[in-house]
């Protein structure tokens, strides 16, 4: 069947009547994302499925804001056998206020009849004839996801259904069951023929339940023995590579710690270079930003020390002015006469009393013993000291202070202890600290830089011993803890398989005296033709049974072979992945596909690339492809929305020529081919004309529309 | 009664309401821890960080600029800057409260002997002459770092930026020879 046409009307993004005219053999849809190509996709898939729950959503916002009535329809002309067929699902939709209200949606179709002409016909019926349903999930796969068609967690019984509609085993299937109907029907009989009499009643039911009983308990311990066996085969594979692997055990798990170490040392070194990295912290937290302040604190220095003098100053002429005590006057006269005296309190009362004490003046550093001149004089400005602050009553009444504020004393005090703290704080120091700072991170810099190098050798150490053994690292490291296991595993099952064995040998003799049993019952009875009978049917079923399973086995073998096939023409080697893939049928009637290394025979387990699985997943459709065509002689289109975007260049033109050469016809859209010109404009890559096609569209938003503003969007189909 | 300092410190000081993306973009409104910080693409850990950097900009660069726009301010007592706090990743530096006051005395006219006789008005007027001399040279730092925002912001991202530009600042005044006066 090929698709002739798709129309979409007001769906979506395609605003009004837009027209997809497509060809025999590979259609393309470029698109950007959101120009609509996934929406084709939906249409078809609407059109199809027809889910009529979310109408709503179908209806093209451009057409909402532009018309009243109007229709949402999907149509497909297809031609089969030279006749034209035509489906379309469509509903109205109606603005009432504000709102907008849809009909239900129904499907019609046309078939042309012999003469030519069209008659209508019942939209679902054809399309269930044009597209059965149970091939559809074979024919539409939006992104690569999908194309997992087998996937069990998603599509239990996806290949049994397969093999249902594409080979001789529903019929085979039918057989099966009438032949087992005729064996069932004719021991019946005989059961009942054999009952009738009394006396070997009771006998002969025991013997036929008991004969049953075995006959399932060999068939049960058969098949736990097959899987058994199975098991027991892939874990003695496993084990020999583990055996080679544990050898490089060690000196893995040494480049490992190796690694960790330095990589531990590394991390320290850059904590600490991030640490010494904080300059604006540093800026605060380590004073940096008073780099340059030793001139300011110069100039506050001088600047208390200026007031400091110039208070004392005004204080003295105030104090003069006011005829302040006369002791006091006299102090300071005799001390000073012209000069400006040193304020009272210094050297401080502390001070004075520790040089009398110690018979030393440290103001001059000069010896000044007891009962000598320098000594008296010390002692007497004490007393005047204390007699200073220790005022009359009298003189509080009267005194008065030239200054009733001490800021500057305040300023004094500040300058004091500031002074002391620029053996810490000064220029000098804070530059040296900043280029220790700078050093220390070109040190650790060239230390990262060191361990770094260390890391990258003992990693190129590690690399080849991965290279040379052939497996994972964690395989290498795991070989040990999986050779121990194995050593619990392959006699446990040994032993099971034996077990079962003897069972099974044991549950075999004790069937064949039952069914002695039974058959003499049935001579006696008279009935030993009827064993004959017996037998035939019982031969009957079996062969219909094998029959059946043959059937299945050999789709599923040819199944696998084409698969494997495609699977080569996709020259995934690059990949690194080499195995193929195997399709087996595990249980009844469920399938497994396993994909296996092909030197070993042996499951490959662990995950492939995405790129490598959908590889896997389109060489299986592409088989399916082909055993339909030989089949029915007929296959569905395929369409496909984004299936390539896990590929790289290479893999994505194979796969292009892959579908035009396979399928009778491939809908294909993509945004492989566009190249995004910069400004938000898109034109179609150099990489479009290679590819060998029989149809290209573009579907592109209208220019000059804010795709933000949902009542502007349109899309267009450019035939390329 | 309250030493000069405290009464300066009491309250915060005043800055041009045009800086303010200037201070959204360079730090961070709240504490936090460093990581926190750099993951908010801060390079100041408080506004007030960035208050004393831009101060430390105009003091080097010997650059007074009266603030003409609104002025506003972060609610932030002085006395309260540089206290270790929550942030245990960093140390306290409360005495760069110390060292700005010491730059403002150094640096300004406010008569300290007419204020050893003032009352407590003239007192008050006296340390916020001092805030508002603070916010000056504060306003021509901010400036500076506006017009680097404004010519080339990527700098910003270089972690040495902020360190060299202080040096920086305080070279090019040594080269033009402009002596720091009291």
């Amino acid at each position: 069947m090929i698709i002739k046409e798709v129309e979409l009307e007001n769906f979506q993004c395609y605003y009004g009547r837009k027209i997809f005219k497509f060809e025999k053999g590979m259609n393309i849809i470029l698109g950007a994302n959101a120009h609509g190509k996934s929406k084709f996709f939906d249409g078809i898939n609407w059109l199809l499925n027809g889910a009529d729950h979310n109408r709503e959503q179908l209806i093209s916002e451009k057409a909402k804001a532009n018309n009243l009535d109007f229709v949402v329809a999907v149509k497909f002309t297809c031609e089969r056998n030279r006749k034209i067929y035509q489906v379309q699902r469509s509903f109205e939709v109606s603005k009432i206020g504000d709102k907008f209200q849809t009909t239900k949606s129904t499907c019609t179709g046309l078939v042309d009849d012999d003469n030519g002409d069209r008659i209508p016909a019942d939209g679902e019926e054809l399309l269930d004839s044009l597209f059965p349903t149970i091939l559809r999930k074979y024919s539409l796969f939006k992104g690569e996801r999908s194309l997992n068609i087998f996937d069990p967690k998603e599509n239990k019984d996806a290949l049994l259904n397969l093999v249902n509609a594409l080979s001789d085993f529903r019929t085979l299937d039918t057989y099966v069951g009438i032949a087992k109907e005729a064996y069932l029907r004719h021991t019946k009989v005989l059961d009942r023929r054999v009952r009738s009499n009394q006396k070997q009643q009771k006998e002969y039911n025991r013997l036929i339940a008991d004969r049953d009983y075995k006959h399932n308990k060999i068939t049960d311990l058969e098949a736990k023995n097959r899987s058994a066996d199975e098991e027991l085969y892939q874990i003695r594979k496993r084990m020999e590579d583990n055996i080679s692997f544990v050898e490089s055990g060690p000196q893995l798990q040494k480049v490992n710690s190796k690694i960790t170490n330095i990589e531990k040392e590394r991390s320290e070194l850059q904590f600490k270079y991030n640490n010494y990295s904080n300059f604006t912290v540093d800026l605060f937290d380590s004073k940096w930003l008073l780099m340059s302040f030793d001139k300011v604190q110069d100039a506050f220095e001088k600047k208390v020390n200026s007031l400091s003098r110039k208070k004392r100053e005004l204080t003295k002429q105030f104090d003069e002015e006011q005829g302040k005590i006369k002791g006091k006057k006299e102090l300071l006269n005799e001390l000073t006469k012209t000069k400006t005296p040193l304020p009272i309190g210094a050297p401080t009362k502390e001070h004075m009393e520790e040089m009398l004490e110690e018979e030393l003046c440290k103001v001059c550093n000069r010896v000044a013993v007891k009962g000598s001149e320098a000594y008296d004089y010390m002692q007497e400005r004490l007393k005047k000291f204390i007699e200073y602050y220790t005022p009359e009553e009298a003189d509080i009444e009267e005194e008065q202070i030239a200054f009733k504020n001490e800021f500057i004393e305040e300023l004094r005090s500040l300058n004091n202890e500031m002074s002391k703290k620029r053996k810490n704080i000064n220029n000098s120091i804070i530059g040296k600290d900043i280029l220790e700072n700078y050093d220390m991170l070109d040190l650790l810099k060239m230390r990262i830089g060191e361990k770094q190098k260390g890391i990258g050798k003992f990693e190129e150490e590690r690399a080849k011993i991965i290279n040379k053994s052939n497996a994972g690292e964690e395989t290498i490291l795991d070989a040990a803890t999986s050779i121990r296991e194995y050593n619990i595993d392959i006699p446990r099952l040994e032993k099971k398989i034996s077990k079962n064995k003897e069972d099974i040998k044991d549950f075999k003799i004790d069937l064949s005296e039952i069914q002695a049993k039974i058959d003499k019952i049935n001579i006696e009875e008279g009935l030993d033709s009827e064993n004959i009978k017996t037998s035939i049917l019982r031969d009957l079923q079996k062969i219909t049974k094998e029959v059946r399973e043959d059937v299945f086995d050999k789709f599923i073998n040819e199944l696998e072979i084409k698969t494997n096939e495609y699977y080569k023409k996709f020259g995934d080697a690059s990949s690194g992945f080499t195995g193929s893939v195997r399709i087996k049928r595990s249980g009844d009637n469920s399938i497994s596909i396993k994909t296996i290394d092909v030197d070993s025979d042996v499951d490959i387990t662990h995950t492939l690339s995405s790129s490598t699985q959908t590889s896997i997943n389109i060489s299986i459709l592409m088989a399916i492809s082909d055993l339909s065509i030989k089949n029915s002689g007929e296959a569905l289109p395929m369409i496909f929305d984004a299936p390539t975007s896990e590929f790289d260049l290479a893999k994505s033109i194979e796969f292009y020529r892959l579908c035009r050469e396979n399928f009778d016809q491939s809908i294909i859209m993509t945004k492989d081919f566009l190249d995004d010109s910069g400004d938000g404009k898109f034109v179609i890559g150099e990489g479009f004309k290679k590819i060998k096609k029989d149809k290209g569209f573009w579907v592109k938003l209208e220019q000059n529309i804010n795709p933000e503003e949902m009542s502007t969007v349109d899309s267009h189909i450019i035939n390329l | 009664m309250d030493e000069l300092f405290d009464k300066w410190a009491s309250q915060a000081p005043k800055y041009d309401k045009i800086y303010v993306p200037l201070f959204e973009k360079l730090a961070k409104k709240f504490g936090g821890t460093e990581e926190g910080k750099e993951n908010a693409g801060k390079i100041f850990n408080s506004n007030y960080e960035l208050y004393i950097y831009a101060f430390f900009l105009g003091l080097y660069g010997n650059s007074r600029i009266p603030i003409e726009g609104e002025k506003i301010d972060f609610s932030h007592e002085i006395k309260h800057w540089g206290k270790k706090g929550k942030q245990y990743d960093r140390k306290d530096y409360t005495v760069l409260q110390r060292y700005i006051f010491m730059a403002l005395v150094a640096k300004t006219d406010l008569d300290f002997i007419a204020l050893e006789n003032a009352e407590e008005n003239e007192i008050k007027k006296g340390a916020r002459q001092l805030r508002e001399e603070f916010a000056e040279y504060t306003n021509a730092g901010l400036l500076m770092l506006q017009e680097q925002y404004e010519t080339d912001k990527i700098v910003f991202n270089e972690k040495r930026w902020f360190l060299k530009k202080v040096q920086q600042v305080s070279e090019d005044l040594e080269d033009h020879k402009m002596i720091l006066s009291v």
